[in-house]
């Protein structure tokens, strides 16, 4: 009896101490808090949700554009480009005129160049630097459209938007050295697409010596010599029918090797400038690296 | 016989919902290794923008399916790209037809020895291949988007 009298006021006690401690207040700036820390720790996926809470909770707090901000980022930093786009598209469209949107619109361009999709950056560069010519990130979105140019092999345009850079602009002189250094993109050494392929339906495999593919080179001139020795020598010996599947084939290794001799040198050209942007990028202080496709990987280091 | 309603009606939920869950990028997804989810996104580049077979495509398919299925077993691991030689030809026959499909095949047999050489490598299994993707042989005429 005693025992179950203590542990009534025990009971008691817990409860009516629980009813005393103060409850968990969560304000704006600890969900924001909380969804910095996911976002710090990579974690973009979770950090959303908890960014998307203090919009839903505190819609009218100054956290809550915040908060946006950061769902578009982590969308960005999440690899889903789409949607990182949409998210800085329409906090570019809601506030243009304070600086959440100015840096929304330019991490438009920036997510489209992660994306590699260099022609769309550009364009939304070329929105920036014409919206807010004078914003601290205009000089920024200038050198970022020069690398889009010359990503997309449009060196002159590249030099252009380097040499452009405003002279009271801290990145004059670099951009002068990019727009120096672009102008060397023409003196690369470049294989003609056109004499690869005439090469090769001239002399299977000539193509392919010439843009620097030797093994390439034996191998149509075995494939090819091979099946059209067989299928004239059937056809000599009566076997039309043999010499008739044998020629068919030829003809496909024979088209084949003038596509691949026309492919190798478009090949051969692309990793010569592959090879030059790179360099140029290590000499100017971006992080380019190379993806299992031997396609540009871009690194970047965001400021928000 | 409801045991048996109930669960037809929940398979008919699942496969209702499946095509939801691979839509767009909704979904639990992560690129930090510290924060995994279910399914990792696929970091090995763009994913192959192939159309939906033809009709015309369907006796080329079906012989390349028949050497994958019968004849590469027996015949062995041998190509030293990735994506295998039938598996290119397969996409190159259903992205550009039949025509500029064997075209394309015949080039990829003629160019292994020296791509392989100059590719960047990938670990495929336990095999070290070299990349050499339907986009990395046509970028030069055909437009990716």
């Amino acid at each position: 009896m005693t025992r179950t009298i203590a542990a009534v006021l025990l009971i008691l006690a817990c409860s009516s101490g629980a009813a005393f401690a103060a409850p968990l207040q969560i304000t704006a700036e600890s969900a924001l808090s909380f969804g910095d820390h996911l976002f710090d720790e990579g974690d973009y996926y979770r950090a959303i949700s908890e960014y998307e809470r203090v919009l839903y909770f505190f819609p009218a707090e100054p956290a809550a554009k915040a908060a946006q901000y950061k769902i578009a980022l982590s969308y960005l930093k999440g690899e889903k480009w789409g949607a990182a786009v949409e998210k800085f598209r329409t906090l570019a469209g809601r506030y243009p005129e304070e600086e959440t949107g100015r840096k929304a619109l330019f991490m438009v361009g920036e997510s489209y160049f992660a994306k590699k999709d260099y022609a769309a950056a550009l364009a939304a560069y070329q929105e920036f630097v014409s919206r807010y010519p004078q914003e601290p990130q205009a000089d920024e979105a200038r050198v970022k459209m020069g690398w889009c140019y010359l990503l997309q092999g449009q060196w002159e345009q590249g030099a252009g938007a380097f040499g452009g850079l405003p002279k009271d602009s801290a990145r004059h002189e670099e951009g002068m050295q990019l727009a120096k250094a672009a102008g060397q993109f023409p003196l690369l050494q470049h294989k003609s697409p056109s004499l690869a392929a005439g090469l090769s339906a001239v002399l299977p495999g000539a193509g392919q010596l010439y843009v620097e593919r030797p093994k390439d080179a034996a191998i149509t001139v075995l494939l090819n010599g091979l099946f059209l020795w067989g299928g004239l020598e059937a056809i000599h010996r009566g076997n039309n029918v043999a010499g008739g599947i044998l020629l068919g084939f030829e003809s496909g290794w024979y088209i084949g090797n003038i596509y691949n001799a026309a492919s190798s040198a478009h090949k051969y050209n692309r990793s010569r400038e592959r090879d030059f942007i790179d360099k140029l990028q290590g000499e100017f202080g971006m992080s380019l690296g190379r993806n299992e496709s031997g396609k540009a990987m871009l690194a970047l280091t965001f400021r928000y | 016989m409801r045991a048996w309603i109930l669960c037809l009606a929940a398979l008919g939920a699942v496969f209702f919902c499946a095509p939801f869950a691979f839509g767009g990028e909704w979904g639990p997804w992560s690129v930090s290794p510290a924060a995994p989810v279910f399914e990792q996104p696929q970091q090995a580049g763009r994913r192959q923008d192939l159309p939906k077979a033809r009709l015309i495509d369907a006796p080329f398919l079906g012989l390349l399916k028949f050497y994958q299925l019968f004849i590469s077993p027996m015949d062995g691991d041998r190509c030293p790209l990735y994506p295998t030689c039938s598996q290119f030809s397969i996409q190159a026959i259903r992205r550009h037809g039949p025509v500029i499909g064997v075209v394309m095949t015949a080039d990829r047999l003629m160019h292994e020895a020296d791509e392989s050489r100059l590719s960047q490598k990938v670990m495929v299994g336990n095999r070290i291949r070299a990349v050499d993707t339907l986009d990395d042989n046509d970028f030069w005429w055909y437009r990716h988007d």
